[in-house]
């Protein structure tokens, strides 16, 4: 049981950043929950602010939120792991890295990839992947999943050529 | 002869003396059993949350109402079976409304009006629908447990509190003035000075009951409670 999250989109004061401590952490959970699925709605990676334009304000009730607020708020992303710094950008994460490293590696055990060493824009935009939900997203996205299956030994990233290319384990 | 009659008389006498006696007895037996009645219901009365919620007290009170007559639990008909019915349906909402004001705490910093509950609790069961007036009374039940919940009036609005809350006039005023619109703002307040109205709303912020909204310099400060909850 809970409010929700439209209701707090039509309300004023979900635009100021609010000044009591414990109430601006649940307005800035409940604006992460927002940009996340809204993130994943529209398939967006790797984004700035600019991409959120269109959530982050309300011109029914001629709100919008600051740039002030829109900082802590991707710092607090940041801080839950939910975003990663990419340059001027932020990859945004509505699913944790590790959770996305699953979905690869099944796919790469289903399709008997184990062993065998895939280019990692193949894993993209290859001919193999189309129907997984992992296609079309980004390099560099891709390899922060990677890297998270790297740590929990099941795939190993190295360079070939210009590219990169991981083997699963 | 004149000793026999005598004698006759102080029989009779000592006769009516006796039921003198005993009729007082009797009375102030009756007396006594009607107040130790009384004052049973009445601790039920009190007690019933707690008397329904620990097993052992409620062996032991069952035990206590079989000796001396009543059973509450055979006897259908009368106070004690209704009393013990009604106990569990109140208890059970008294339960409900508190589940409706633990799970939206967090967003109304523990204040809901009376009858915003209500519509919650009522989505909540669904068909069997209830009245205030039965919310009135299950939460009367829940006082026994202390001063976990408590309904705050001001004016016509009545709120339930479930955090622990020491709200002042100020304050409880300001609250009552929001009622309708959902927010307030100094303008609201024309005799009264900013500072005045600035320590109320300032409280309220750091009690976590109200939002601020802040365009430009002007300030409005937002009771979810009130604004954000209501339909």
């Amino acid at each position: 049981m809970d409010v929700p999250v439209e209701r707090f989109l039509a309300w004023p004061p979900f635009y100021t950043l609010q000044p009591n401590l414990d109430t601006r952490s649940q307005q800035l959970y409940l604006w992460t929950q927002i940009l996340l699925e809204y993130s994943q709605k529209n398939r967006i990676y790797i984004a700035t602010s600019h991409d959120f334009h269109d959530i982050m304000r309300n011109n029914e009730v001629s709100r919008s939120l600051s740039e002030e607020f829109k900082n802590v708020l991707f710092d607090y992303m940041l801080k839950q792991k939910n975003a990663i710094r990419e340059g001027e950008a932020y990859m945004i994460f509505w699913k944790k890295p590790e959770a996305w490293g699953e979905q690869v590696y099944r796919w790469a055990v289903d399709s008997g990839r184990v062993g065998s060493v895939e280019t990692v824009e193949g894993l993209v935009s290859g001919d193999e992947t189309t129907r997984e939900e992992f296609y079309g997203m980004p390099v560099n996205y891709m390899m922060v999943i990677l890297r998270s299956l790297e740590k929990s030994r099941k795939a190993e990233l190295f360079q070939v050529g210009e590219g990169m290319a991981v083997k699963f384990f | 002869m004149k000793g026999l009659k005598q004698k006759q008389m102080l029989k009779e006498r000592l006769k009516q003396e006796g039921n003198q006696l005993n009729t007082t007895f009797k009375n102030s037996l009756k007396e006594q059993l009607e107040r130790f009645q009384q004052n049973l219901e009445r601790f039920l009365t009190q007690n019933r949350v707690e008397i329904n919620k620990n097993p052992s007290l409620r062996q032991e009170f069952y035990g206590l109402c079989r000796e001396i007559g009543v059973d509450p639990l055979i006897s259908s008909k009368g106070y004690w079976a209704e009393m013990f019915n009604d106990i569990q349906f109140y208890y059970d909402l008294a339960v409900q409304i508190t589940t409706v004001c633990i799970a939206l705490r967090q967003r109304t910093g523990g204040l809901l009006e009376v009858n915003d509950c209500l519509k919650w609790v009522n989505k909540l069961r669904g068909k069997n629908q209830i009245t205030i007036q039965d919310m009135y009374k299950a939460i009367e039940t829940l006082k026994v447990l202390g001063n976990g919940m408590n309904i705050m009036e001001t004016g016509d609005c009545k709120m339930l509190v479930s955090v622990p809350l020491e709200l002042n006039i100020d304050q409880k005023f300001v609250i009552e003035r929001a009622r309708d619109s959902g927010f307030v703002n100094h303008a609201m307040f024309p005799d009264w000075p900013r500072a005045r109205f600035q320590i109320a709303v300032d409280a309220l912020i750091s009690e976590g009951l109200v939002w601020l909204d802040q365009v430009g310099k002007e300030k409005t400060y937002y009771f979810p409670g009130h604004s954000l909850l209501s339909s």
